[in-house]
């Protein structure tokens, strides 16, 4: 049987990766990129926590009172995603893209960013253990021990990331639905042109996604430090893992992303687990293989992933009776 | 700095870099730059011909060994068997191995040419399984795709026990045949450095003259036809899915020979050597910088590389005074921001691909004036 913390340390994971999926596929709707580098912007944010928790006010880490730099830590991991996501879209992909760089160019351009930020986040880390921080290290670090103390029987780091998991989703939400700029994003997302035509401003529109993306990234990060010990090559590790949630998702719809990063978080913890008490061998070492195995097969057999899949019509096969879709394309024939 | 960092370019270890990345970039290009197909699943290939390189020569090498060999192993171990070669034995057994290799060459050379054939074979498998989604997935969703199969192998093969696990393996040298030619001339510290050049060397350069020829063939024009148009290609009555197939499965075999020249000449396996950014985006950065689907300009971009990256291994500590932080660090800000520097400055690479020509520019003009 699964133990409660194992449960806890697989929901925090997942949370992680909902949000960063939901990153991914937002600004892969928006500017049609691929970003390889959405990892690392995640590593940013958890770096930028690891600054003000352990670096800055070490005090509060010691004393074991942090909701003050949870907090700090939180909004400078928004801000540092937010503004590591705008850059790659001002410096490298809009630059690429008016040259009019194909999809395979700017995914490589990704690529690039995602290595060199890599290279910049090693060196970061080189200064942060200089600058003695309370955990000692600056590489293979986590705040896990700082979030146990238990609210109602459920430790403080379960409640904090669903409440940012959730209030973050929400506010996109309202964002995409309840304010004009969120429907002209909507609108540039279904058909840029004619977006533009009407008077949108596309360009400004994809800034935005990039900072939303990056900042949803660097607030995932943050909350991955609750659960993964973090060092600069964590975020580059947990790309695949991302993309594999976004394309279980379909790549489509946020709403895919939520689904998806639920899919594979919770089966490349929870799966390997429950697999490996069945089979009675150990799989721990060989859960990050599958997402990637999630990727393989979503991509083969259903590559609009699962909000693509016409259900209803899978139903029908089985069970009878029509779909929805289907009746949609024959009615006006039928005429 | 200056002038002392002329001296890298007289070792061997240099040379044998840029010939393994030649073979694995000049792969890379037959896919990615002359027919099209963007693997970014490169390092599978390398893997799996690593694997074959790792396991090969030891567990093939432990049944040959003559009996008095095996008994040594036997009282060594103290368990009353023969030890598994990827058991905690496994460094004594590889010595035991390479004497024997060492002293019998032809066995060495026959298993030398026996691990290139099958790494060869297994890649070819590699590139036939990869060709089945290289024909439905559209380009980002098909590099995300080899990407991932890749990654999964290294993952899985980074815990398997028959590969030593996470501890890794000391491979026995095949190489013992060419060593003891080598070591005649230039002495026996430099012996295997040597011998692995000459056999990285060697299969660089063939494949490399293969594929100059392969471009100016009708074959070579197909395939370039096939990445600018794949619907007219279709058209004109040409298979284009076996025509991937048989780019994927040449691609990959090559790569696989050069994963296990790389084993050859490491004698040592770890998987996470072989990982993504080493083999495929190096490879990848090799072949934009020096022009997708022109080989010469592939083989320059290697060279260059290559080249930048020994420097920096060799001289971090020349460097570190004048440089705000660590050198190690120097690989990956070089690496990422060339990728996008290249692809903004020069999408084309340095050299760009021309029109290839079948026989001579010169000898086709004096034909047709001929006529």
């Amino acid at each position: 049987m699964v133990s409660l913390v194992y449960l806890f340390n697989s929901l925090l994971y997942a949370n992680t990766i909902v949000m960063l999926s939901v990153g991914l596929t937002l600004t892969y709707l928006t500017t049609r990129v691929p970003n390889f580098a959405h990892g690392s912007l995640a590593t940013v944010g958890a770096y930028m926590m690891f600054t003000v928790a352990a670096v800055v006010m070490k005090e509060s880490l010691v004393s074991g009172n942090i909701s003050m730099p949870l907090v700090l830590g939180f909004v400078l991991a928004f801000l540092g995603g937010a503004f590591a996501g705008l850059m790659e879209y001002l410096i490298v992909l809009r630059p690429l893209k008016r040259r009019g760089t194909g999809s395979l160019g700017l995914m490589i351009s990704t690529l690039g960013v995602d290595i060199f930020m890599v290279g910049l986040l090693n060196i970061y880390a080189d200064i942060l253990r200089g600058m003695r921080p309370a955990t000692g290290v600056s590489r293979d670090w986590w705040l896990r021990s700082y979030v146990l103390s238990k609210v109602a029987g459920i430790p403080v780091g379960v409640w904090v990331s669903f409440g940012v998991m959730i209030g973050c989703l929400t506010l996109l939400y309202m964002l995409l639905t309840r304010t004009r700029f969120g429907i002209a994003m909507r609108a540039s997302i279904e058909n840029p042109q004619l977006a533009q035509v009407l008077g949108v401003n596309v360009d400004l529109v994809n800034m935005a996604s990039w900072i939303i993306a990056g900042g949803l990234a660097g607030l995932a990060g943050a909350l991955m430090a609750f659960v993964v010990r973090i060092n600069p090559v964590t975020g580059s590790d947990e790309v695949v893992a991302i993309f594999a949630a976004s394309i279980v998702g379909g790549l489509q719809s946020l709403l895919g992303g939520v689904v998806g990063g639920y899919i594979v978080g919770l089966s490349s913890t929870l799966g390997t687990k429950w697999l490996g008490d069945l089979v009675g061998v150990d799989l721990a070492a060989y859960k990050r293989a599958v997402p990637l195995i999630f990727i393989i097969i979503v991509l083969l057999v259903a590559p609009q992933g699962l909000m693509g899949v016409d259900w209803s019509r899978l139903r029908r096969r089985i069970i009878g009776g029509r779909s929805v879709r289907e009746e949609r394309l024959t009615v006006p024939h039928a005429r | 700095m200056g002038l002392p960092s002329i001296g890298i370019f007289l070792t061997p270890e240099l040379w044998f870099w840029v010939a393994v990345y030649a073979i694995v970039s000049l792969s890379l290009n037959l896919e990615a730059g002359i027919t099209g197909i963007p693997n970014f699943g490169k390092h599978l290939a390398v893997i799996m011909g690593a694997i074959v390189g790792a396991a090969l020569p030891g567990y093939l090498g432990v049944h040959i060994l003559p009996e008095e060999a095996k008994q040594a192993i036997i009282e060594a171990a103290g368990k009353g068997s023969l030890p598994s070669y990827a058991s905690s034995y496994n460094s004594m057994i590889s010595t035991y191995i390479t004497n024997y290799y060492a002293s019998h060459p032809a066995v060495s050379f026959a298993m030398f040419a026996l691990t290139i054939i099958t790494a060869a074979v297994v890649g070819a498998i590699v590139g036939l399984l990869a060709s089945y989604p290289a024909a439905r997935l559209k380009e980002d969703y098909l590099a995300i795709t080899l990407l991932a199969a890749a990654e999964a192998t290294l993952i899985i093969s980074y815990n398997a026990p028959a590969l030593g696990g996470t501890q890794g393996l000391t491979v026995p040298n095949t190489l013992t045949w060419l060593d003891s030619l080598t070591s005649r001339i230039v002495g026996r510290n430099m012996a295997h450095q040597v011998s692995s050049l000459i056999v990285a060397a060697v299969v660089a350069a063939t494949i490399l003259w293969y594929l100059e020829r392969l471009v100016r063939s009708p074959m070579g024009r197909l395939l370039k036809g096939v990445r600018e148009n794949e619907a007219a290609a279709q058209a004109l009555g040409k298979n284009t899915a076996a025509i991937k197939l048989r780019t994927l499965m040449m691609g990959s075999a090559l790569a696989s020979i050069a994963g296990s020249i790389f084993i050859m000449a490491t004698l040592g396996w770890i998987a996470t050597t072989y990982n993504r950014v080493s083999w495929t985006f190096w490879a990848w950065a090799m072949m934009i910088l020096g022009g997708m689907g022109n080989n010469r300009g592939v083989l320059l971009g290697t060279f260059i590389l290559a080249s930048i990256r020994q420097l920096i291994t060799y001289y971090k500590d020349a460097i570190r005074p004048y440089l705000p932080f660590d050198p190690v660090w120097l690989d990956q800000l070089v690496l990422g921001s060339l990728l996008v520097v290249v692809l903004m400055l020069r999408p084309e690479g340095i050299f760009a691909e021309k029109t290839t020509y079948p026989l001579p520019r010169k000898m086709l003009e004096d034909k047709a004036a001929a006529r």
